[in-house]
C-alpha cells in the first residue's frame, strides 16, 4: 500500500502529544502490531487523546481495532488525507485562537496563547494554512509567519500596517514559495 | 440596536445588551490604541517590530509610559476623572496587572468608543467602566485630555 498514512493510538498512554514518528520506527511498529498488508508505511503519527491531535484521529476514524497489547489502530489513510488533518487541527487552532484573542490588543498576550503556540509548532506544514486564514480573516499571524520562515518581507514603511503587510506576505509567498495566494 | 455576539460579551464581564452598541463591522486595520490615536489604517504598540508607533514618540521603559507618551505628542495631557467636562476630549488607558490592555476615546455625547482588540468591531460604550472588569479589560490605569478641537457627529 504505496502512500500509506496510519493513525495509532496508545491507549494505555495517553499523556503523550500525537507526533509524527521516523519511517523506521513506523516500520517496526507495523511489525509489532502484525499488518503484513502493510508494506510501505510513509508515515505513522501516533496519537493519543491530547485534545487537537486526538479530535483529528476520531473524525478519521475508520476502523478502531486492537492490534497489539499496546496498540490501536485508528484509521488508515493515503497521503492526501494527511494534509486533511493537518488543515483539520490548523482550523480547529485558528478558530479557537481567533475566538480567545480577536478581543486583545496587547501583542505578547495574542501569541502566548496556547493554540497560536501549536500553530507554530506546526512548522512549514502551517504556512499555507496560516496565510490562506490571514487572506480570509485577518488577524495577528505575522509573528508565526517570522517565526516559521525566518522571513521578514514586509517593508519598513508598511510596518503595523495590517494591509501593507498582508500584501507583503503575500508576495513573498508567491515568489519565494510558489503559493497560488 | 446592534450589540457584540453573546460570545464576545462572555469575554467582558461589565458590558451589557443596554450598555454598549456595535458602531462598526469587525476588522483588523487598526487596534484600539491607534483608534484612540485617531487613525484607523495602522496597529500602534510600543517596541513590536510588526506594529506601527509614530516617529519622535519616545518607548518609555514601561508600555503605561509609552501611551501616556503617545497621546501627550497629539495634545493630551494627564488629567483626573471621565466625566465630561465642556471643551475637553479625553482617553482612557486601561490595565491589568500585566500591563495596558486597552485604549477608549470619550465621544462629544459622553458616551466612549472602543475598538474591541486587533480584529473585533468598533462599539460605543455609556461609561469608561463598561468594558473594563476581568475577564475584561481591567481598569482605568490613567484618563487623559486635551481640548476638543475636531468637529465630531
Amino acid at each position: 500500500m504505496d502512500n500509506t498514512v496510519v493513525v495509532y493510538e496508545r491507549p494505555h498512554n495517553r499523556n503523550i502529544r500525537g507526533v509524527y514518528i521516523s519511517r523506521k520506527f513506523a516500520l517496526s511498529i507495523a511489525q509489532e502490531v502484525n499488518t503484513p498488508n502493510i508494506t510501505n508505511i510513509d508515515t505513522v503519527i501516533e496519537a493519543n487523546f491530547a485534545p487537537n491531535v486526538s479530535t483529528t484521529a476520531r473524525e478519521y476514524r475508520t476502523e478502531t481495532r486492537t492490534v497489539g497489547s499496546d496498540w490501536n489502530q485508528v484509521a488508515v489513510y493515503g497521503r492526501d488525507s494527511l494534509a486533511a488533518v493537518t488543515r483539520t487541527r490548523f482550523q480547529e487552532l485558528a478558530a479557537r485562537w481567533h475566538a480567545d484573542t480577536g478581543g486583545i490588543s496587547a501583542p505578547s498576550r495574542i501569541v502566548s496563547h496556547d493554540a497560536y503556540l501549536q500553530i507554530i509548532s506546526m512548522g512549514l506544514d502551517a504556512l499555507p494554512l496560516i496565510l490562506e486564514d490571514l487572506r480570509k480573516n485577518g488577524g495577528y499571524w505575522y509573528p508565526a509567519l517570522r517565526v516559521i520562515t525566518g522571513a521578514w518581507p514586509v517593508p519598513a514603511e508598511a510596518r503595523g500596517k495590517p494591509r501593507l503587510m498582508k500584501e507583503a506576505w503575500f508576495l513573498w509567498a508567491r515568489e519565494e514559495r510558489g503559493y497560488d495566494i | 440596536m446592534v450589540t457584540l455576539s453573546a460570545e464576545r460579551m462572555r469575554a467582558h464581564v461589565n458590558l451589557t445588551e443596554h450598555n454598549h452598541r456595535v458602531t462598526s463591522d469587525e476588522c483588523d486595520e487598526y487596534n484600539c490604541i491607534a483608534w484612540a490615536f485617531g487613525i484607523n489604517d495602522a496597529q500602534l504598540w510600543p517596541g513590536i517590530i510588526d506594529m506601527d508607533w509614530p516617529e519622535g514618540v519616545p518607548i518609555a521603559e514601561s508600555e503605561l509610559e509609552s501611551f501616556i507618551a503617545l497621546y501627550a505628542s497629539i495634545g493630551y495631557e494627564q488629567s483626573e476623572g471621565s466625566d465630561l467636562e465642556d471643551g475637553y476630549e479625553k482617553v482612557a488607558i486601561y490595565g491589568d496587572g500585566e500591563g495596558p490592555t486597552h485604549a477608549a476615546l470619550q465621544l462629544a455625547s459622553g458616551d466612549w468608543s472602543s475598538k474591541m482588540g486587533m480584529e473585533w468591531e468598533d462599539i460605543a460604550h455609556d461609561t469608561p467602566e463598561a468594558v473594563g472588569g476581568r475577564p475584561g479589560y481591567g481598569r482605568v490605569l490613567q484618563v487623559m485630555r486635551r481640548p476638543r478641537v475636531a468637529q465630531e457627529a
